[in-house]
């Protein structure tokens, strides 16, 4: 077997897509051209989706073509079930080719239905989901105004449920290397997950967490997500070293508080840090004066606090 | 979406030679999904298929592609296509099971 298919397909996929982005006839023809070469030579069922695909929007071309009745022979022949998964979801954008809602309505409500939690169609799912693509479809192109912005910020973050029933099953590894699975580990709570690129966190995550500790119901779990390999980075975080200015500019800040013991502590790293940096003695900088009458200031006051 | 790239891209795993997503897809409401393609010495060579494979981007770097970089993407996968079927186009092509 020379599964020749297998390419056939991807250069039909490649052609399409040249065809979206330059809108040039040429690469629509060649990809009809491949398609009828798949379709001729054969391939195993279902797999011809991608030609069928393709010679789908070759027959809206035609003169008398009825596009409902196209997409419905689509359908029917890839609607048995040893045929795609994909079936529905290609007819939903077939309908958008034509711009038949109804009929793009009736396959995404299908497709949603009966494959949503289809690993094969997790990205159409969450394209047929999205509500930015599902709020500006079919809509006039007038983009003026407040009202518009409000109207559409509205439509995205309006707190419906979502449109399909998806499960998320995931087993993960939690920092003391046990695994943690999702549902079955979430207690039954509303379980928020939160994807980080580092283990260092977010201001994203800090919101949701107070978000969460705010609520009178303690019915949402939160868990963050390390995307990058170290998960162990935050048992192994160390702190920066502070460099001279900032501790000298601390020493100032716990003077002015009147926290001696803070301020001299400071006082002290910062001498020996200008004072190593000079040579110790071998020259005297305006840096070590500097730190020197600092240090000074702060004995002496905590001299007279012992005095009273 | 339009082009059909979710068709032949698996959001799942890398690509499989001997089940490639369509395949899957075709093969999932039969609930045979383990089912893999018998490949043989004439099969279309797998750093081939890998080769045209790599030029279609996974969600979500596909979203995030310049212009430029997709369109020389989809011209490489014609050119590899196109190269690769000619290759073979002499052989019968038993494709059908």
């Amino acid at each position: 077997m020379q599964m020749i298919w297998i390419v056939r397909n991807r250069r039909i996929v490649a052609l399409m897509g040249l065809w979206k982005l330059d809108g040039g006839r040429s690469h629509f023809d060649a990809a009809v051209q491949e398609a009828k070469q798949a379709v001729e030579h054969g391939c195993p069922p279902g797999t011809d989706i991608v030609a069928r695909f393709c010679l789908t929007r070759e027959a809206f071309r035609a003169d008398d073509a009825d596009p409902a009745d196209v997409i419905g022979r689509f359908a029917k022949a890839n609607g048995d079930e040893t045929t795609a998964t994909t079936a529905l979801a290609v007819a939903s954008l077939l309908a958008l080719d034509v711009g038949d809602r109804r009929l793009h309505e009736h396959c995404r409500r299908a497709s949603l239905d009966k494959h949503a939690n289809t690993p094969a169609l997790w990205t159409a799912t969450a394209y047929l989901l999205d509500r930015y693509h599902r709020y500006w479809m079919y809509h006039p192109p007038f983009t003026a105004g407040w009202t518009y912005g409000r109207r559409m910020g509205h439509f995205l973050a309006t707190g419906e449920p979502e449109d399909a029933n998806r499960t998320l099953r995931v087993e993960l590894k939690t920092l003391e290397g046990k695994a943690f699975r999702i549902p079955e580990d979430t207690g039954d709570k509303w379980t928020v997950l939160e994807f980080t690129p580092s283990a260092e966190g977010s201001r994203h995550l800090q919101r949701y967490g107070a978000f969460i500790k705010d609520r009178p119901y303690k019915d949402v779990n939160l868990f963050a997500v390390v995307l990058n390999e170290d998960a162990d980075a935050p048992n192994n975080w160390k702190p920066k070293p502070i460099s001279t200015p900032h501790l000298r500019s601390r020493a100032k800040v716990y003077v002015a508080i009147e926290e001696w013991d803070a301020a001299l502590a400071d006082a002290e790293q910062v001498y020996l840090a200008v004072n190593s940096k000079a040579g110790w003695l071998s020259m005297r900088t305006a840096e070590i004066e500097e730190a020197e009458k600092l240090k000074a200031t702060i004995i002496s006051a905590q001299g007279k606090l012992s005095e009273r | 979406m339009l082009a059909g790239d979710f068709l032949i891209v698996d959001p799942t795993g890398d690509f499989d030679p001997a089940a490639p997503p369509e395949w899957k897809a075709a093969q999932g409401r039969s609930g045979d999904s383990a089912k893999m393609l018998k490949r043989t010495s004439a099969s279309v060579p797998e750093d081939k298929l890998r080769a045209i494979q790599n030029c279609f981007a996974k969600p979500p770097l596909r979203y995030r592609l310049p212009y430029e970089q997709l369109r020389a993407n989809y011209q490489k996968a014609d050119q590899l296509c196109r190269q690769t079927i000619a290759a073979l186009s002499n052989a019968d092509d038993m494709d059908c099971p």
